[in-house]
């Protein structure tokens, strides 16, 4: 898919992700994976992008004798992603139109 | 590739991002192969889910704003120590005026250059001048001078516009070449 436009979509996808619990990244993307096959190197700077957006923030917490870094969704985050089903629609529209081509007026 | 290696190879190609960021990045990738490894990957096979280094430096610096990029490079890599400071303003008699020879030399330079350019401009304007008030005077119309005059000043507003584009490109090609530079050096190619 082409990357600028799968882009913005991963971001949302994340922050889905985290909505429920706060997760670390290779939990991340073995949920995703299902739905999503997503790297992560393609995720971390998804994360660092979304967490300078303030839409998620990050604390570390102990795990077998080392810090793992868990996403917690915020405010601003939760607000993107309840903006998703109106962005959607115009996607839908833009598909239409780009699928209608052959038979506009 | 063992997990040093790896990451060893990661922190050379974010040579461009500040210390604390770079060592932030390299702790996350550690981590990253560790939960894998916990999964019950081998240290190899967590290695290669990673991806290459090199790889993952150029999409991280990729969204990195070129001024941190910058910021970083020109930061002195060593403190100033304080004798060092007082050297510098004791010897203020020596190379103050050395600096201002050199400031002055260059500014002269400078404006004798912008004259010749204003001077061969000159030139050529008297030039056209001349020629162009020879042969009006000899058509002897008034509406021919005007409609030429604002023929003149059409002319120069398209060539205004062509100037600001050229002025933005030429801006936005500096900026990408700069941070290509910036990247290369530090051993990580990157399409800005």
């Amino acid at each position: 898919m082409d990357v600028q436009l799968k882009r913005g979509l991963l971001d949302v996808c994340v922050l889905a992700a985290i909505e429920q619990e706060d997760s670390y990244g290779y939990q991340i993307v073995k949920d995703m994976s299902p739905y999503v096959e997503i790297s992560e190197s393609t995720l971390y700077p998804i994360l660092r992008r979304l967490e300078a957006a303030s839409c998620l923030s990050v604390r570390s917490a102990e795990h077998n004798g080392r810090l793992r870094k868990y996403y917690h969704i915020t405010p601003l985050g939760r607000a993107r992603l309840a903006q998703f089903p109106a962005d959607w629609k115009e996607l839908q529209a833009i598909h239409d139109f780009i699928m209608d081509r052959g038979n506009q007026p | 590739m063992n997990q040093e290696f790896f990451l060893q190879e990661l922190r050379r190609y974010l040579a461009a991002l500040p210390e604390t960021e770079r060592e932030r990045i390299v702790e996350d990738y550690r981590g990253m192969i560790l939960d894998r490894m916990e999964d019950g990957a081998t240290e190899e096979a967590a290695i290669c889910d990673l991806g290459a280094p090199e790889e993952i430096a150029r999409q991280i610096l990729s969204e990195i704003p070129i001024t941190t990029l910058v910021r970083e490079r020109v930061r002195p890599k060593r403190k100033i120590a304080a004798w060092e400071i007082v050297l510098l303003i004791l010897g203020a008699p020596l190379w103050l005026p050395l600096l201002i020879t050199v400031a002055a030399v260059a500014f002269s330079l400078l404006l004798a250059f912008f004259s010749l350019v204003l001077a061969v401009a000159a030139a050529a304007g008297a030039i056209v001048y001349h020629g162009a008030t020879l042969f009006l005077y000899a058509q002897g119309s008034v509406l021919v001078i005007a409609g030429i005059s604002i023929g003149c000043i059409g002319m120069g507003l398209l060539l205004l516009l062509a100037a600001f584009a050229l002025a933005k490109r030429l801006g936005s090609r500096l900026i990408r070449f700069v941070r290509r530079r910036i990247l290369k050096r530090d051993g990580c190619e990157i399409e800005a």
